[in-house]
């Protein structure tokens, strides 16, 4: 980002880096925790402190409060983590408002800079409720305080509220950058003026605003009053449009233009593609009576998977593959980039696809066994996720081996 | 060979419906997955067209051309799904507004959740782990939960609701669909109806019940069913013939008398108090109570014979064992004689003190036409 408002680095270095430590320790903690609860439970080792963690990402009161597994250095872990993204977060925005040069306006910035603006402030806005909430949690699990544990006189649907109203905000600080990456790529490749500049950039800053208050939509049968319930599926369907806007956008961007399948756009499409059907998919659960058989089962988790696995690690993807030369100035080898694309499409669809059909057919979520009629979707599932596992680890060495044997070239190779 | 499954068996979308929420429910769902497929299709084809047809060309220097933006195609393109966003919108709150109103006149059943089960207990009070409904009857859920929160999920009904702890939430339906159950099978019977999370070949009967909130190892395992009656009369005479323990079986056997014994002290909470491992809770232990010999707490003192045990269940506060305070209710009215002489028989068989055969414990209780104990009966 620095380098797309030609400033020299971020507005404040030494910030940037302890955030990236305090990432370092936050990562290490949780980790240690899973890995003591894999040890532990696979091969009978014991590790201090380690009893894994069984509670699921939400930690979802009273459970939380009351298994024996690690909730308290796995929340600490958490909480570690937020601060990284919060310090983050203020130095992106600083570095936005001032080191873009003269005459950049706010209107001629690159749109990946817009992307990330949006994040930034869903990341100082919604991480310290996450945080403070995980040290609620703390304190009762520690402490026996009644706030979310009805022995205690606590709320469990309280919990939820304080949860989603980080979480869901959270989906979209991964989904925007992507979304700015992919509004670059698309450009590049397409040999073309984005199209509706000033749309793609304020959906981004919609999607971050409206984001904020539409977590209810997590907690229709959970018992919330149908008033709430109402309001938060309204919101939710508005989000909807902003992007639906983005998409239309990049489809008219590649109109008229001059449109190279080289890796890069190849993501990029295959972005388009999945966030297309992971939108779409999210109607059925917006709308209130669908989501009552829908919600908690396997259809939320492919529709989940649609918008965020594969849209993020698509433009994850797109963007390493794009800023590659600049990176490294070295380059990967084109055509398996391409063919690997295509592996890795192919294999996430099979993957995620049947689990649209189990999830309408009732399978519900986290079950580790299930009754026989479900078998099929979970065959073919599985087979796509070696499908994708193989082709992602192609990728990996494809990386390597461009890092290793690539040739030499410029920063934004000749071509492109 | 599975029996009744009417008209609609399911599709390659959703599964069979049986509720008239279903019905509700899925051609919104129908409408939904048309507005996917069209609009799914639309953007991939046209986005894939697109690509192909301004794909470049070699040699030819084409940077840069056409429009950069068009207002009025702009807010067209975000007005339209708009418009269809909307209409789903107030589809779906109508659809839910019917889920959440529930009729007065429905017939109630409590649920409670616990790790990891269902328990369903009828109006009469008796209890199952599976639930029983009648077809074309309203039912309203009272659902609730003893530790942490589950969610109960019927897939063929198309509704969900969470047991939260702390609080009740509640649900309703009305079943269109009698649940399949092997032909020659009668509904009436308890026996008929053999579900068991542990045999999956007794899964095909009865409508399935999920628990959807994640709630620790056996979450997967915390499976039910519900058994749709075809009327209400074979609801209600299941329901009878459930609840009655004394019941001869269609085998021509009864319960064993002492297990009916543990069943009503478990039904009546006592041993939210009394242990019948030998440690003391509120009230005093359960295991070789019957024949020991104590003091009350006037000083007077005692042999735990079968007078004792029944004058402590039904005047409870007369004598306090030494060491307790009182504070145990009354179960006049509440436990027939023959319910009393049950419990003692299922207390017998747990105390070194009883020198008889388990035997003699078991058999069968006569039927006295089960009259409750009134003042005028115990009237000394």
């Amino acid at each position: 980002m620095p380098l797309m408002l030609g400033a020299k680095d971020v507005a404040f270095p030494r910030l940037n880096l302890l955030s990236f430590y305090l990432w370092l320790v936050g990562a290490l903690f949780f980790t240690y925790v899973l890995l003591s609860g894999v040890l532990r439970s696979a091969f009978g080792i014991e590790m201090w402190g380690g009893w894994g963690l069984d509670t699921g990402w939400t930690f979802y009161t009273p459970y939380s409060t009351t298994t024996t597994s690690s909730v308290i250095p796995a929340t600490f872990g958490a909480f570690i983590l937020g601060f990284s993204s919060i310090l983050t977060g203020v130095n992106f925005i600083a570095t936005i408002h001032t080191l873009r040069p003269k005459g950049m306006t706010w209107f001629k910035m690159p749109l990946f800079c817009w992307a990330l603006y949006a994040t930034s402030i869903i990341q100082i806005l919604a991480t310290p409720v996450l945080g403070i909430t995980l040290l609620l949690l703390i304190a009762e699990r520690a402490l026996h305080v009644g706030i979310f544990d009805p022995k205690y006189g606590g709320d469990p649907v309280l919990y939820q509220h304080f949860f989603w109203f980080y979480s869901h905000p959270a989906v979209y600080i991964m989904i925007l950058p992507a979304f700015g990456i992919i509004s670059e790529v698309i450009t590049t490749f397409s040999r073309k003026h984005i199209f509706g500049y000033k749309f793609i950039a304020l959906s981004s800053l919609a999607i971050a605003l409206l984001g904020f208050l539409v977590w209810g939509h997590h907690m229709f049968v959970s018992g919330q009053s149908a008033i709430a319930n109402a309001i938060f599926s309204a919101i939710t369907f508005f989000i909807a449009i902003p992007s639906a806007i983005k998409v239309f956008n990049w489809m008219a961007t590649m109109y008229n233009g001059s449109v190279r399948f080289k890796t890069p756009m190849v993501y990029a499409l295959g972005f388009i593609g999945l966030f297309t059907v992971g939108g779409l998919t999210g109607l059925p659960l917006a709308a209130m009576s669908t989501d009552v058989p829908l919600h908690d089962t396997y259809f939320v988790v492919a529709h989940f998977h649609y918008v965020m696995m594969g849209s993020m690690l698509f433009g994850f993807l797109a963007g390493m593959y794009y800023w590659f030369p600049k990176m490294f100035g070295k380059m990967y080898n084109e055509r398996v980039g391409v063919i690997l694309a295509i592996i890795v499409y192919i294999g996430f669809n099979i993957t995620f696809f049947p689990q649209f059909l189990a999830g309408t057919h009732g399978m519900p979520r986290r079950y580790a066994s299930y009754p026989e009629g479900y078998q099929i979707y979970h065959v073919i599932s599985s087979i796509g996720a070696y499908i994708m596992g193989l082709g992602l680890v192609g990728v990996l060495f494809n990386w390597l081996h461009g890092l290793k044997n690539g040739c030499a070239c410029l920063s934004q190779p000749v071509g492109r | 060979m599975l029996g009744i499954l009417a008209d609609s068996t399911g599709n390659f979308l959703l599964p069979a419906r049986a509720s008239t929420l279903a019905a509700e429910f899925d051609w919104l769902t129908w409408f939904i997955t048309w507005v996917c497929i069209i609009f799914g299709f639309g953007v991939l084809v046209t986005t894939f067209l697109i690509a192909m047809r301004f794909r470049h060309k070699p040699g030819v220097n084409d940077n840069g051309k056409g429009a950069t933006h068009n207002t009025i195609l702009e807010i067209t393109w975000s007005v339209i799904p708009g418009i269809i966003v909307l209409l789903i919108a107030i589809w779906g709150f109508q659809g839910y507004m019917k889920f959440s109103v529930i009729p007065q006149e429905a017939l109630e059943i409590q649920v409670e959740a616990y790790k990891w089960g269902w328990r369903f207990i009828y109006p009469n009070g008796h209890s199952e782990p599976t639930l029983h409904i009648p077809k074309d009857v309203p039912v309203r859920f009272v659902l609730s939960s003893q530790d942490v929160i589950h969610s109960l999920y019927f897939p063929h009904f198309r509704i969900k609701k969470d047991a939260v702890p702390g609080r009740y939430n509640k649900m309703w339906v009305v079943a269109t669909q009698t649940s399949p159950l092997a032909e020659g099978k009668d509904w009436t019977e308890p026996s008929s109806f053999s579900f068991d999370v542990d045999r999956p070949e007794t899964y095909a009967e009865g409508f399935d019940i999920y628990c959807t909130e994640y709630c620790g190892t056996s979450h997967s395992r915390m499976l039910s069913k519900v058994y749709v009656h075809p009327t209400y009369e074979s609801y209600a005479q299941w329901l009878a013939k459930a609840s009655d323990p004394y019941r001869v079986g269609p085998d021509g056997k009864t319960t064993p008398t002492t297990q009916i014994g543990e069943a009503l002290a478990k039904k009546n909470g006592c041993f939210q108090c009394h242990s019948v491992d030998g440690t003391t809770k509120i009230g005093p232990t359960w295991k070789n109570l019957f024949g020991h010999s104590g003091r009350f707490v006037d000083g007077q003192s005692y042999k735990a014979d079968e007078d004792y045990i029944r004058e402590s269940i039904l005047y409870p506060n007369k004598h306090i064992v030494a060491g307790f305070a009182p504070g145990m209710p009354s179960y006049l009215g509440k436990l027939s004689d023959r319910d009393i002489t049950a419990i003692i028989n299922y207390m017998k068989s747990i105390s070194e003190n009883y020198k008889g055969s388990l035997d003699e414990l078991n058999a069968p209780l006569p039927d006295p036409k089960a009259k409750p104990v009134g003042p005028q009966a115990s009237a000394r």
